[in-house]
């Protein structure tokens, strides 16, 4: 079965793939426009056209019968030699517009002999602009075209035919609203596919994306359903994000990128958002670039997004003049930086450290009072005091539980509500730690597990951090086989042995996430400008830095393309890929140092859109 | 927020013949691709198109969906396809199901042969089989739809995709092994 899914995805894949043959586009459109001539389509309101067109000619053969009745009547009266009766009605029935009831009446349907029909019939059709504009050159020449009996399709179609070779055939230009409909047809086509994963909340989930992005979705971050459907898309490669028309700007301000992706959860086709005590981690691929200092950003679409833009009809062949912004996303940053971090084996061990809640000393005595969870000591009680007084030298240990709030500590004003609350440190209760202290002391481990812990912070477990003030003598522990409560955030399988050392961050949302760091440079900012030599809403184009991972989309005016902000002097490429006058794709890639005199005489070459893809992949690092 | 195809739509339910223009030529890419699968030439597909344009601009006015232009479009240029076969007879004569073993094919066949060959070699098939094949692996229909909309058994269309995959994987075999010999 999966032999066979594969084989539909491969067939699947090969059509995608496969570029449509638009050779007949204007044919068919012409066979089209004869069919969509007036009173082809259905009249909204009233009596149907035919209907209409059919009463009014039963009307008028009642008229005329009556009237030849009438006629033959009086004729009878006065001249006994006249017609017969029904030899007058029948003569009258002849004359019927037979041809005017069939022409009146709309086809419903239209067949395939009816389209070929359509050619040499006699409609005339609506005359599209962009062939009046095309024949006016040649009106001359194709004036010994017209005869008397052609349809106005029929000598449309001899002026038409021959501008395919002629040599004003570059004057046949596009309606700007078609170009960017071509646009945003063409850029839907270079989307990146998602990924598709579908996952049982009820347990920790580890999601390895094909680009090498990790995430780590514990139990119950989605509610702990079963069937969650997550997906994902990742941005890493320059190709990917020119040609999904992303770029790394923050409000206008220049970012350096470590990776782009998108990410959705949705259960039962509705979005889930995340619980907020259980977050998931990102773990970014490693890459060549300094991962320092990154940042997590969350990407909004801005409203004026090149594919998304209200394109008003009488705009269609004035262009656009007004400025405006071509990126689509806008990247805030959250305050949240991504950490190097590592997976740790933890050991649960049973915690008997020196934290006693109080001690009483005398000179004849210490006493030392401990709080204990009556729930989770592993030894009896004595067996415990007795510990405690040999490797502490107490001389009485007490043990108090917690349960009766004796050594509650309170912090705050509890009578306004501003209060928090801790315990001390509980004595007998097992504890994780890390696996390698555990080992150092000899301690029996009754279980193992794998957590995700900050690099740059040094592991200390958050039970025992209070207590040790980082002192790992003051230990001593025991195997126990009480099963308590886990107290770090998530578990993690063997599965991400792999991930050690990787950058990561926490994500409390899903979406467009950007993994960034601000652009800090002390050159002197310009504005850099790019002149199409056409309207430069019909194309996007990107700037993409040499040295950086960065690439910006700038403001468009008239055939201008401005980008702001831009550092002098860097070494960067333009990247444009639009629509011509034809309607053809093309695309240009210059190379170019940021200056502040207008760059000029871009290159365009056409192109596929698997030729697009295979061109810009040669862009990245 | 006004989309361009938005804007279309107001057009062609006011019947402008140039807002007409643009969706038909918009869709034409995507859509003629699917008519030239099912009529097999330039021709036969414009008329497809064409049929489901006529059928798309009769009925506008009743289209509301926003942001699913394209699935609508696609679901009618489809049922004309449909038509279109139907109306060449290719499923008076319905075979009955007699189930067999999975025809087990390696993706790695295609790789060999271009798009245009595949293609070419699916329209050879018989023409009740290669629709339902066409039916069930580009566009998505599930046995239950083939056999609603053609007026077959849910059995007959799985032994159409069946019988499709064994002649398939024939067919390639065989010019592999030409191929490879010459």
């Amino acid at each position: 079965m999966q032999h066979d899914n594969s084989i539909e995805n491969k067939l699947r894949e090969m059509e995608a793939m496969e570029q449509p043959d638009l050779s007949q586009v204007d044919n068919h459109w012409q066979q089209m426009q004869a069919i969509l001539q007036p009173g082809s389509l259905p009249v909204k309101k009233g009596w149907p056209k035919w209907m209409l067109n059919t009463l009014s000619v039963a009307a008028l053969l009642v008229l005329i019968t009556a009237a030849v009745l009438y006629l033959s009547s009086k004729n009878d009266s006065n001249n006994k030699n006249g017609l017969p009766k029904g030899e007058t009605v029948a003569g009258q029935n002849d004359v019927t517009p037979k041809e005017d009831l069939n022409n009146n009446t709309a086809a419903p349907f239209i067949t395939d002999s009816i389209v070929k029909e359509t050619k040499a019939a006699l409609h005339i059709p609506t005359i599209d602009p962009s062939l009046v504009y095309q024949n006016k050159d040649h009106s001359n020449d194709d004036a010994k075209n017209w005869t008397v009996g052609d349809s106005l399709l029929g000598t449309m179609k001899l002026n038409y035919t021959p501008c395919e070779t002629c040599p004003g055939k570059e004057d046949a230009v596009l309606s700007n609203v078609e170009r960017k409909l071509r646009l945003t047809s063409l850029f839907t086509q270079l989307e990146k596919r998602e990924q598709h994963f579908t996952i049982d909340n009820s347990k920790d989930t580890l999601l390895q994306f094909q680009e090498g992005t990790v995430v780590l979705v514990p139990a119950n971050s989605f509610g702990g359903m079963n069937g969650v459907e997550f997906t994902a898309k990742e941005f890493y490669k320059t190709s990917d994000i020119v040609l999904n028309q992303l770029n790394t700007a923050s409000n206008k301000e220049q970012l350096e990128t470590g990776g782009m992706m998108e990410l959705t959860a949705k259960y039962k086709g509705s979005e889930v958002k995340i619980n907020d005590t259980r977050p998931l981690v990102l773990f970014m691929p490693e890459t060549n670039y300094d991962m320092k200092n990154m940042q997590l950003f969350f990407g909004e679409h801005t409203a004026q997004s090149t594919s998304t833009q209200a394109i008003q009809l009488d705009e269609k062949l004035n262009g656009i003049s007004k400025k405006q912004v071509s990126n689509s996303v806008n990247w805030i940053a959250r305050p949240q930086y991504f950490l190097r971090r590592k997976v740790i084996t933890e050991a649960r061990v049973l915690n008997i450290a020196n934290i006693p809640w109080l001690v009483h000393e005398t000179n004849k005595k210490k006493v030392g009072y401990f709080v204990y969870d009556e729930d989770s000591v592993a030894m009896d009680k004595s067996e415990l005091k007795k510990v405690l007084k040999e490797k502490y030298g107490y001389t009485k240990v007490k043990l108090r539980s917690s349960i009766r709030n004796v050594f509650l500590i309170t912090y705050g004003d509890v009578d306004k509500g501003l209060f928090d609350r801790d315990y001390s440190e509980h004595i007998g209760d097992s504890i994780w730690m890390n696996k390698t202290d555990a080992d150092r002391y000899k301690l029996n481990a009754v279980s193992l597990r794998k957590v995700v812990v900050d690099e740059s912070v040094p592991y200390v477990n958050t039970n025992i951090a209070a207590g040790t003030r980082g002192n790992p003598e003051n230990l001593l522990m025991r195997s126990s086989s009480n099963p308590l409560r886990d107290t770090l955030p998530f578990t993690v399988n063997n599965a991400i042995s792999d991930i050690n050392y990787r950058y990561s961050v926490n994500l409390d949302k899903l979406g467009w996430i950007n993994c960034d760091r601000f652009y800090a440079d002390n050159r002197k900012k310009i504005e850099f400008k790019v002149d199409l030599a056409d309207s430069a809403t019909n194309y996007y184009t990107m700037l993409v830095f040499d040295k950086l991972n960065s690439m910006m989309t700038g403001f468009i005016s008239g055939n201008e393309v401005a980008f702001q902000n831009i550092p002098i002097g860097e070494p960067v490429k333009v990247i444009s890929i639009g629509i011509n006058k034809k309607g053809e794709t093309v695309y240009s890639v210059t190379h170019t140092t940021t200056s502040e005199q207008e760059l000029r005489g871009l290159q365009f070459q056409t192109t596929s859109v698997p030729d697009l893809k295979a061109s810009l992949s040669k862009l990245d690092k | 927020m006004e989309t361009p195809l938005h804007i279309l739509v107001q057009g062609c339910k006011k019947q402008e013949m140039q807002s007409q223009q643009q969706l038909y030529k918009h869709f034409y890419p995507d859509m003629i691709k699917i008519c030239f699968r099912y009529g097999g030439d330039a021709d036969s597909a414009g008329s497809i198109y064409n049929n489901a344009m006529l059928r798309v601009f009769q009925n506008i006015h009743a289209y509301s969906e926003e942001g699913k232009l394209g699935g609508w479009i696609k679901a009618i240029v489809v049922n004309c396809c449909i038509d279109f076969c139907k109306k060449k007879n290719i499923f008076k004569n319905a075979t009955p199901y007699i189930a067999e073993e999975e025809v087990v094919m390696e993706p790695d066949v295609f790789d060999r042969v271009g798009y245009k060959e595949v293609v070419r070699v699916i329209n050879e098939l018989p023409g009740a089989t290669a629709t339902v094949f066409k039916l069930f692996v580009y566009d998505g229909f599930t046995h239950k739809q083939i056999a609603e909309q053609l007026n077959i058994s849910e059995g007959t269309s799985k032994w159409h995709v069946s019988e499709a995959k064994k002649l398939l994987k024939k067919k390639f075999e065989r010019q592999w092994v030409m191929k490879k010999a010459i």
